[in-house]
């Protein structure tokens, strides 16, 4: 199934970037955020939340709520919605 | 290391801020303008991220000038901008001392921390243009994936050029849902409805006085109707959202009738299928700072929730600390902007950059303006109100604080048991610990202790709240 959150339009292909998520190489786009690419890739449960937490995903997208925490380059608890890719970025969405 | 000393730091970097900081720098103040976002604008300005996303709507070319001005001026007025950093702190003098109580001196020293590092600030005096954040409500099955915030997709939408779903359906109160759909709509999405809660004549004796001067708003909100008409978007007034479904991912949803007091009709319910619900009941104002600071605040009896108590010139109880924008009860970008100036002024003032008579000049042409935005301000807030009788839609197994999953019959049993204060609840259900911070369930709590304990909600005292404001890592505290 392909995944219901969309791009309204591709830039173009040259300016197309790739960052890894959960190893997979995924195509991304320089301006968008982890959240943004997670979501039009497929990924709207991206974070496999610790016991405590109830399921997570994107929520407020302004930074706020905390719901979006993945590891980005190896840090942990990193606000997918407040980080811009960059090239080679590694997100791990613990899923 | 020292830390770097400016005259005033400006918290927060969307309209309110900007123009508090170039208010003050333009006296001649060193100003610090202190933005956690990775770009400057706030929730208001947004600035087109991605190539070839579309705008939301006709004034955004005028917006997009606007904040360009306003770019230029903090930088031809010297602001320095320490951009991409959160306050995590606010101590006096030297530094961190989690020591309780209201900050009296004025000489404030600022922790601040970004994904790079972590530094210090001291200023004379503070500025904190916060801002809101949607207002969630707990309903069974709002916390699965799929259910966004109106705010949150329109940044999605006009930021990134991302459309969250293919069937989608807007719910809960306030003029945002009506922008929102618009723009949802207008990207080829399916916006399935728009639900508000308010009734058609909610408010309506105080339209004509409010409107007096709003022309423009009044034709934006034409622009919109006309858009959701043109797609053939129903708007339902007093519905509401009563639960959301399934497996694992938002499915369908229950949606019906309630009553002026926001209070379900179970016998209207109906089902509907879509794949994304943007959610929320108008805006909270975020109040962790001025709370740090030992502010006092007020009950607004239309929002249900705390605002800052500030006087003409945006002073508030604590010396040296000014607020504008949003926080002070969402008047939106105009009055904003109008507080952020007067609050950069007037700290400036209490700073001799300018004398009393040169701050007043500037006060004879700003009063006026603030009181027509805070007239309509609160005609508005008071028809799209925050309506209690919701409370009715959350069962004993909803999850009411998301960072620590904690549902309505823990908080009820505790309660039960005798903790009938907000920090009480906090300390034995966990709520309000996790990330967040008890952004989003504090007001929540207050109304489920409103409800059992048959306490006039204004009378119940606001949780303390404790550095650090946002997560921090621990390597960054020294």
């Amino acid at each position: 199934m392909s995944a219901k959150p969309r791009r309204l339009s591709t830039p173009p292909q040259q300016v197309a970037v790739t960052v890894y998520v959960d190893n997979e190489v995924i195509v991304a786009y320089p301006g968008e955020t982890v959240a943004s690419v997670l979501i039009v890739s497929g990924r709207e449960v991206f974070f496999q939340p610790e016991e405590t937490y109830s399921s997570s995903r994107l929520y407020c997208n302004m930074g706020t709520c905390m719901q979006c925490l993945v590891t980005i380059n190896q840090r942990p608890r990193r606000r997918a919605c407040q980080t811009y890719i960059e090239p080679d970025m590694r997100i791990e969405t613990h899923s | 290391m020292n830390p770097v000393q400016v005259d005033m730091a400006v918290i927060g970097g969307g309209p309110a801020g900007m123009m508090a900081a170039i208010a003050a720098a333009r006296c001649g103040a060193h100003v610090a303008l202190i933005d956690c976002r990775d770009r400057l604008g706030g929730n208001y300005y947004k600035q087109l991220r991605v190539q070839g996303s579309p705008h939301g709507h006709e004034s955004a070319a005028n917006e997009d000038d606007e904040f360009g001005r306003m770019r230029t001026a903090l930088q031809e007025a010297g602001v320095e901008r320490l951009q991409g950093d959160a306050v995590w702190g606010v101590f006096q003098g030297q530094g961190p001392t989690f020591r309780e109580g209201p900050i009296d001196a004025v000489d404030f020293n600022l922790q601040l921390d970004s994904p790079q590092s972590s530094r210090a600030l001291e200023a004379k005096t503070l500025v904190l243009a916060p801002g809101v954040y949607d207002r969630p409500w707990p309903f069974p099955g709002w916390t699965l994936p799929g259910v966004i915030s109106p705010g949150g997709a329109q940044l999605l939408l006009e930021n990134q050029g991302v459309v969250p779903g293919r069937r989608i359906l807007v719910a809960g109160t306030g003029p945002l849902l009506m922008a929102v759909a618009a723009s949802l709509a207008a990207s080829g999405a399916e916006v399935v409805g728009l639900l508000e809660t308010a009734g058609a004549l909610d408010g309506w004796k105080h339209v004509p006085l409010a409107l007096r001067g709003q022309w423009k708003r009044v034709q934006e909100a034409w622009s919109y109707l006309r858009i959701l008409r043109h797609h053939r978007v129903p708007i339902r007034l007093r519905h509401a959202v009563f639960k959301a479904h399934g497996d694992g991912i938002l499915e369908r949803v229950v949606f019906g009738q309630v009553d002026a007091n926001g209070r379900p009709m179970p016998h209207s319910a109906q089902e509907m299928v879509i794949d994304t619900l943007c959610f929320a009941y108008g805006f909270l104002p975020d109040i962790s700072l001025t709370q740090h600071l030992g502010c006092d605040h007020r009950f607004d009896p239309d929002l249900r929730a705390h605002v800052p108590r500030h006087n003409e010139r945006m002073e508030t109880s604590t010396t040296g600390v000014f607020v504008a924008g949003d926080v002070t009860g969402i008047g939106g970008k105009d009055l904003a902007r109008l507080q952020g100036r007067i609050a950069g002024l007037a700290a400036a003032h209490s700073l001799d950059f300018i004398t009393s008579e040169e701050f007043e000049v500037e006060m004879r042409a700003l009063r006026p303006q603030v009181e027509n935005e805070v007239g309509f301000r609160d005609a508005l807030w008071h028809r799209f109100r925050m309506r209690p009788g919701l409370i009715d839609l959350t069962e004993e197994d909803t999850i009411v604080c998301r960072c620590e999953a904690v549902p309505l019959a823990a908080m009820r049993a505790v309660i039960e048991r005798g903790f009938q204060d907000l920090t009480g609840i906090k300390h034995q259900t966990r709520s309000g610990m996790g990330p967040c911070q008890g952004r989003y369930c504090n007001t929540i709590v207050a109304e489920i202790l409103a409800r059992q304990t048959s306490c006039p909600i204004d009378e119940i005292e606001l949780m303390k709240v404790r550095p650090p404001l946002m997560p921090v890592e621990a390597s960054h505290i020294g």
